[in-house]
């Protein structure tokens, strides 16, 4: 071999490797880009498109959790405010969202709620997206952890909770039938407190009750145990807050050093000796007016339930709530309750806004609404009553991703119709709701069935054969739906794919289709995972498909039985009908006679789902050519 | 040279696989672990504790694509390493076999490795994973994950070319190790936190899975071109890496 040909090798050689170098750089880049976003539950479609949890609010009133501020622009970015400006540049890749006229509020923060059922949608429904639990199953707490530091999608609201309560043995809170550990003397009170929090408890609810308010007598915590729990709760870091119902044991709380009060006592209006107290030791009050209101017999439901945003939106649970009342009333505790939140108030204590829902007279969701419209009757601005659902509960229970809106924090947000400022009642004309940056469905609740003529609509809507690019269309498209809804920890991805490597038939021509991956994770009581296409284009509004027989569709699999879900009838939550089906690896045409389908009202048809059930745990099936007859 | 004539050729070429095969066989710490190593954590990961059959079959790939790895690194690296410092390289090149017949033993020899802990694998899979694949994509996936080792063959070379003996299975296990996790080999990628799904494309392990992968329609969709591009530009890269690295070792 040549010198000449050697020298000219090497010359060449390292030329070659930068060359390939940078064209392996570019091709990392670019397969990058086109990796597939793997965002929590979220939709995922094609690769230059943001996900929802991005977005841009432009020309809007901003209640930043204690300023307003006139003409913003509100940037979310990745499920995070980005920031918050009057000039902002908005990058033309967001989507962006019309303001004007309308006000934006820091998601709403109940601190007074004992969860229940479907307290976390129904909260969430009406703009409250952080919710402070004084008492309820202990066994959810690490749930709650979890699912509050996430960011991802989720339709329910974040909690904090005190777990169990601390109280006497026969004392308030042992009375629901729900067997809870008690606290009989001073000498437990530490180890009691160190129980509550091993079990997770964020703060300690204590019960330091004896029913005289209510014509009654109950056990109690004697005063020298209240003091030694909370004692120990100081020690240990523990927020604490008693529940009192009269001034004298109000009293008894605050020198014994409790950081807040549950309720506003209701037997006398508060005394310079209190408000001294209160002062002194920097407490807040959880007014739970609302509540008081509802003892005092006078709950004034027919105002709420008068408003046409309310009406809709009332799950039949929540209707019941607030339609019931408390066995008798006592008429007199409204306007002490009022009268003292209004000293209380005048001298500086910090007010907290909390509706002791589900209490007869209250609601998940609509209480804080109320009590915010008792706040403003006890004196409150509303400006001052919306502090103290947003900015002020968060400093008080240290919540620092949330209660305002500022660069940095969790995009909790409530956008409202009008000014709420000038007009609490405002705060249920919501014209959306989002937690983590991604929009809450809000379903109207009372939905009539759309008329026939809408009927054309709904089967070319629902007739996909995806050839179009259309699945990630979050007004008629398909959407991810998961047991996360009801807290599981299941996933998938929809992903609209083209047939590629396997010639084998692929359809006539169309060979573009649905394809659903994911994981069945337990964590819930129903797992479940897989895609939901909505008969209207609203999403769950019911459709009268009395027309329909029949639902037909392509589909292969990891061969097992999957479930076809459809859901219909009036209300929201009503469970949707199952029908299973078995997929193979081929493709295959699945027929469902929907009147043969048990629990099926196709008056009111809403939606159907097609998932992989608690058989699975890493699933993939394909849809395609899917229409109803 | 030009003497030898092609039967010759074949004849050296075979006898020189033959003996390299005999060599590495006979060393159980490079033959167990290759092999076993796939087999038992399939077995134990895939099959054992893993539900479902979905994830017996994305296993089976990835694990695959970890087994493949193997033998194509450690049989360049440790093999070129310690051919290197124990003179036998040298003694090679001055023999009169061509130096193509040094090569081609090695990647004959990966093959087999590779070829047998395929095998073992997919009888893991069907007998106990309950696995099923077409012969068609039994196939395939086979020649993809055998064709799939040259990247690895060209970086493990290049390491053996810049180690020694002692080194070699350090560096390799360094990159090996974490390569094959950051790329989802043994647990899915998309089971991994988001920044390390993304980190993921970094790395040529993570293309061969999905490509394999592809086989199987589990793969995340991204196209496949990218996957064989990025394959085959690190294969350019360390190849002509380690050209420059024989260069210098012919010349000294």
């Amino acid at each position: 071999m040549s010198y000449e040909k050697k020298s000219r090798g090497l010359a060449v050689t390292p030329i070659l490797l930068v060359l390939l170098i940078a064209a392996l750089v570019g091709a990392i880049y670019f397969m990058l880009n086109s990796a597939p976003s793997a965002n929590d539950g979220a939709v995922t479609t094609t690769s230059d498109q943001l996900p929802d949890n991005s977005f841009s609010i432009n020309a809007v009133r901003v209640f930043d959790g204690q300023q307003v501020l006139e003409n913003q622009t509100v940037l979310v970015r990745d499920g995070l405010i980005a920031a918050v400006g009057q000039a902002l540049e908005i990058p033309a890749d967001l989507q962006s969202i019309d303001g004007a006229g309308k006000t934006l509020l820091p998601g709403l923060i109940d601190s007074h709620v004992h969860l229940f059922g479907t307290a976390r949608q129904d909260a969430l429904r009406f703009g409250v997206t952080t919710a402070i639990d004084l008492f309820s199953d202990q066994s959810k707490l690490s749930d709650y952890r979890a699912s509050r530091e996430q960011l991802g999608q989720q339709n329910v609201a974040d909690i904090y909770s005190a777990g169990s309560l601390i109280t006497a043995p026969g004392g308030h809170g042992t009375q629901f039938g729900i067997p809870i550990p008690t606290l009989s003397n001073a000498a437990d009170a530490d180890a009691f407190v160190a129980a509550r929090q091993a079990e997770g408890s964020d703060f300690i609810k204590v019960v330091y009750e004896n029913g005289s308010e209510y014509d009654g007598s109950i056990a109690t915590l004697d005063r020298a145990t209240l003091q030694a729990v909370l004692a120990a709760a100081r020690q240990r870091g523990l927020l604490s807050i008693v529940h009192v119902s009269t001034l004298e044991f109000a009293k008894h709380a605050l020198q014994a050093g409790a950081d807040g009060l549950a309720h506003v006592f209701s037997d006398l209006t508060a005394d310079q000796e209190l408000l001294d107290l209160a002062r002194q030791h920097n407490a807040f009050v959880i007014a739970t007016l609302a509540v008081q209101a509802s003892v005092a017999g006078q709950s004034q439901i027919d105002r709420w339930l008068a408003l046409p945003a309310v009406d809709q939106q009332l799950s039949q649970v929540q209707r019941n709530s607030l339609s019931s009342a408390f066995p008798n009333a006592y008429p007199d505790v409204i306007d002490t309750a009022l009268r003292s939140v209004a000293s209380l108030h005048a001298a500086g204590v910090r007010i907290l806004a909390g509706s002791d829902a589900p209490n007869p007279g209250t609601a998940h969701g609509i209480g804080l609404h109320q009590e915010l419209w008792w706040l403003t009757r006890a004196g409150l601005s509303p400006q001052q009553a919306l502090r103290a659902a947003t900015a002020d509960v968060a400093d008080v229970f240290g919540l620092s991703d949330r209660g305002r809106i500022a660069a940095g924090l969790r995009a909790d947000m409530v956008l409202v119709e009008g000014n709420p400022l000038n007009d609490i009642d405002a705060t249920v004309n919501i014209a959306g709701v989002w937690k983590n940056g991604y929009r809450i469905v809000r379903t109207n609740q009372l939905a009539a069935p759309v008329q026939t003529a809408a009927a054309e609509k709904y089967a070319a809507n629902l007739l996909a054969d995806f050839e179009s690019n259309d699945i990630g269309d979050s007004q008629s498209g398909w959407q991810v739906t998961t047991d996360q809804m009801l807290g599981g920890q299941s996933e998938a991805v929809l992903e609209k794919r083209v047939e590629e490597l396997s010639g084998n038939n692929a359809g006539d021509n169309a060979n573009g289709y649905l394809h659903v991956s994911g994981q069945i994770r337990s964590g819930s009581m129903f797992p479940w995972a897989g895609a939901i296409t909505f008969v209207a284009p609203e999403p769950m509004a019911p459709v009268d498909a009395s027309d329909i027989k029949v639902l037909r569709f392509r589909a292969r699999g990891q061969p097992g039985d999957y479930q076809l879900m459809v859901f219909s009838g009036g209300q929201d939550n009503t469970m949707p009908a199952l029908q299973q089906i078995t997929l193979g690896s081929d493709w295959q045409t699945h027929e469902i006679d929907l009147n043969k389908v048990g629990g099926v009202e196709l008056k009111r048809l809403k939606a159907f789902a097609w998932v992989a059930g608690s058989g699975h745990s890493e699933f993939v099936f394909d849809l395609d050519e899917v229409e109803l007859q | 040279m030009n003497t030898l004539t092609v039967r010759h050729q074949w004849a050296i070429h075979c006898q020189e696989t033959w003996s390299e095969w005999l060599r590495l066989i006979r060393i159980p710490m490079f033959a167990l672990p290759t092999l076993l190593f796939p087999w038992m954590f399939y077995a134990f990961f895939g099959v054992m504790f893993g539900r479902g059959a979905g994830n017996a079959e994305y296993l089976m790939v990835s694990y695959g694509a970890f087994g493949v790895i193997g033998p194509a690194l450690f049989g360049f690296g440790v093999g070129v390493a310690s051919d290197r410092q124990q003179g036998l390289l040298q003694l090679k090149r001055v023999l009169p076999m061509p130096m193509s017949a040094y090569f081609i033993a090695k990647i004959g020899i990966c093959l087999m490795f590779s070829v047998l802990i395929l095998l073992g694998l997919a009888c893991i899979a069907v007998l106990m994973g309950g696995v099923r694949l077409e012969l068609g994509q039994w196939l395939l996936l086979m020649l993809i994950l055998l064709i799939g080792t040259l990247p690895f063959c060209a970086m493990g070379l290049f390491i053996g070319l810049h180690s020694n003996s002692q080194s070699a299975p350090a560096i390799i296990n360094l990159l090996y190790l974490p390569m094959a996790f950051l790329s989802g080999l043994w647990i899915p990628v998309f089971v991994l936190p988001v920044i390390l799904q993304k980190i993921a494309v970094v790395f040529p392990a993570y293309h061969l899975a999905q490509l394999a992968l592809s086989v199987i329609g589990k793969h995340q969709g991204q196209p496949l071109s990218g996957h064989v591009l990025i394959l085959l530009l690190y294969t350019g890269i360390f190849l002509l890496l380690a050209g420059l690295a024989w260069r210098r070792l012919r010349d000294r």
